[in-house]
């Protein structure tokens, strides 16, 4: 299945604007603010009902209009063809439509169309806070286990819960241990889940992210991930919060459990966020993507769209050249690569032989009611 | 963002528009059938949500809204009191009592237990539960919370207080409903009722 014919209307910088799309590798280069990486963000949105760039749908509408709508066409060989609509309105929020039908849910559409970006925001998994780091990995579970986000919800709740009452506590004067006692026996099971979920995950992604670095980076250098968790060689967890109160107490929060998990990254023994070179994070964050894309091909059967947004940012040459090398092998299907540079991507693309389409963006005005 | 002609019509508006789930518009329609009405009716209605404010009360035994200070349902000799249905609020009464297949008594715990919105296990009607359940030695409690996170803490926390004391404890079941085609049951209701699944019985659902 692929996305063979994409249609933008009032979404960001495009009043509307349509392309059909190669089933292999498409190329879009233009200068600054033609709306290369807007295109990208609107095959997200397909996917995921939402922006890679944006948190508030609202700000996605293009300027003086007061909606916006991205239609996409998936065919395939031997399934029927499937068109999507996503739409947002001012004040009226978001549908997604399949052929047609408005999904009651917008989690139940989440899943039917994978993708996959690599774009120069990824910097947040490394420079950001840990929720980021966990937000990566519980993404990439709960895209196999639909039992796991009920799990992180139920917990989360309970988090909420428990640090309130550490705060009653508080300012009551009054501290009611049976009451916490009922919050972390019911924490447990939750956080047992969550952990083994997490550890079973980073078992099957550590080795292929070590692999897509090799074939990236093409050099010695040694990646690790290290998981660290409080959870990590304690079997009892009710154990873990009880031992944790007195220090809860004064902090006023769970300072416990896997919603303190957090991922370490090394290349060869040093941290990668301190002291490695830029291209080195690129080529880390890269090979993570690249993982979390045969991950989800694995897992799900489903081969995710590529989307590659700024592809020469940070990395020289050969590594751009060895990452179009990769991705356009099996099991790697359609992708979307945007670049400022006319013939870069398809010179490196030739010495594959795979086929590609160009398509050239101009710049355009943002706002109309300023040129009249 | 309304001008209106009236400051009475304006000041009626604002006090319908105050109720949960009432806004504007919706205000204004009710305040100008009302308009509309004899003033007999009027009258009626206003009296009613006085009356209500003024002479209904909190049954002493269960915490359900009654005319009288022990509640209908209490009183009544038909019903069994040594089995206790344990609800949140008022609606959990109705609720229970619209499906006709429950002949014991309530209890009602006025909320239940949510640090975040200041709710503790002193600000809900439970001393008064363990004092009644001491009363029914080889009773039942069942407890009928909402099944959301907050209703789990309460019953859990429920559950804890209830323990030594000589009395059945059990909640209600939760499972799939009942006409449903199973695809469209959501998958933690499914999930669960395959984990407590029950012996087959004719007649069972």
């Amino acid at each position: 299945m692929y996305l063979s014919k994409i249609s933008l209307t009032g979404f960001k910088n495009y009043d509307s604007g349509e392309f059909e799309l190669s089933e292999g590798i498409n190329i879009f280069y233009g200068p600054n603010g033609a709306g290369k990486t807007n295109l990208l963000d609107a095959v997200h949105y397909l996917s995921t009902c939402k922006s890679f760039l944006v948190s508030s749908d609202i700000l996605n509408i293009k300027n003086g209009t007061d909606f916006f709508l991205v239609e996409g066409w998936l065919s395939s060989e031997n399934e029927e063809n499937v068109h999507l609509q996503c739409a947002v309105k001012k004040g009226q929020g978001k549908i997604i439509r399949k052929n047609k039908k408005e999904y009651e849910k917008l989690s139940d559409h989440i899943g039917f169309m994978p993708v996959v970006v690599m774009a120069p925001n990824d910097q947040e998994l490394l420079f950001g806070g840990s929720a980021e780091r966990r937000k990566f990995i519980d993404s990439l579970i709960s895209s196999y286990d639909r039992l796991y986000l009920d799990h992180l919800i139920a917990y989360s709740r309970l988090i909420e819960q428990r640090n309130a009452f550490l705060k009653q506590c508080k300012e009551s004067g009054v501290f009611r241990g049976d009451l916490l006692d009922i919050y972390d026996m019911q924490l447990v099971p939750h956080a047992d889940y969550i952990h083994e979920a997490r550890e079973n995950l980073a078992k099957e992604i550590f080795p292929l992210f070590y692999e897509m670095y090799a074939h990236l980076s093409q050099t010695d250098e040694m990646p690790a991930i290290v998981q660290k968790s409080d959870m990590t060689g304690n079997s009892d967890t009710m154990e873990l919060y009880i031992n944790a109160r007195e220090k809860d107490k004064v902090l006023l929060y769970t300072s416990v459990g896997p919603h303190k998990d957090d991922f370490e990254f090394y290349l060869s023994g040093r941290p990668v966020k301190s002291s490695t070179s830029q291209g080195q994070q690129k080529t880390f964050l890269s090979a993570l993507k690249l993982a979390r894309f045969i991950f989800i091909k694995n897992k799900t059967g489903k081969t995710p769209l590529l989307l590659l947004d700024d592809i020469f940012d940070k990395l020289d040459e050969n590594r751009v050249q060895n990452l179009i090398s990769i991705v356009s092998q099996k099991p790697f299907g359609q992708v979307l690569i945007t670049d400022t540079g006319k013939n870069r991507v398809s010179r490196l693309i030739k010495n594959t032989d795979r086929s590609f389409v160009e398509f050239e963006l101009q710049y355009q005005t943002r706002n109309h009611e300023q040129s009249v | 963002m309304n001008t209106f002609s009236s400051k009475l019509l304006e000041a009626a508006v604002n006090e319908f528009s105050a109720l949960p789930g009432v806004g504007k518009k919706t205000a204004l329609r009710l305040v100008l059938h009302l308009l509309k009405q004899d003033s007999s009716k009027v009258s009626a209605f206003s009296e009613s949500i006085l009356r209500l404010k003024n002479d209904s009360k909190i049954c002493k035994v269960c915490y359900n809204l009654s005319d009288y200070d022990v509640c209908e349902i209490c009183t009544n000799p038909h019903r069994q009191s040594d089995l206790i249905c344990v609800v949140e609020d008022i609606r959990g009464v109705m609720a229970i009592e619209n499906t006709q297949q429950f002949r014991g008594k309530f209890h009602i715990l006025g909320g239940r237990i949510s640090p975040m919105e200041g709710i503790g296990p002193s600000d809900l009607n439970i001393d008064s539960l363990l004092e009644r359940v001491q009363s029914i030695p080889g009773g039942e409690v069942i407890l009928a919370l909402s099944p959301t996170t907050e209703g789990e803490t309460t019953n859990f926390y429920l559950f804890k207080k209830l323990n030594g004391i000589n009395v059945t404890v059990t909640t209600i079941a939760r499972g799939v409903s009942f006409g449903d085609e199973l695809e469209y049951a959501d998958e933690i209701t499914l999930g669960r009722s395959i984990l407590n699944r029950i012996p087959y019985k004719v007649g069972n659902s």
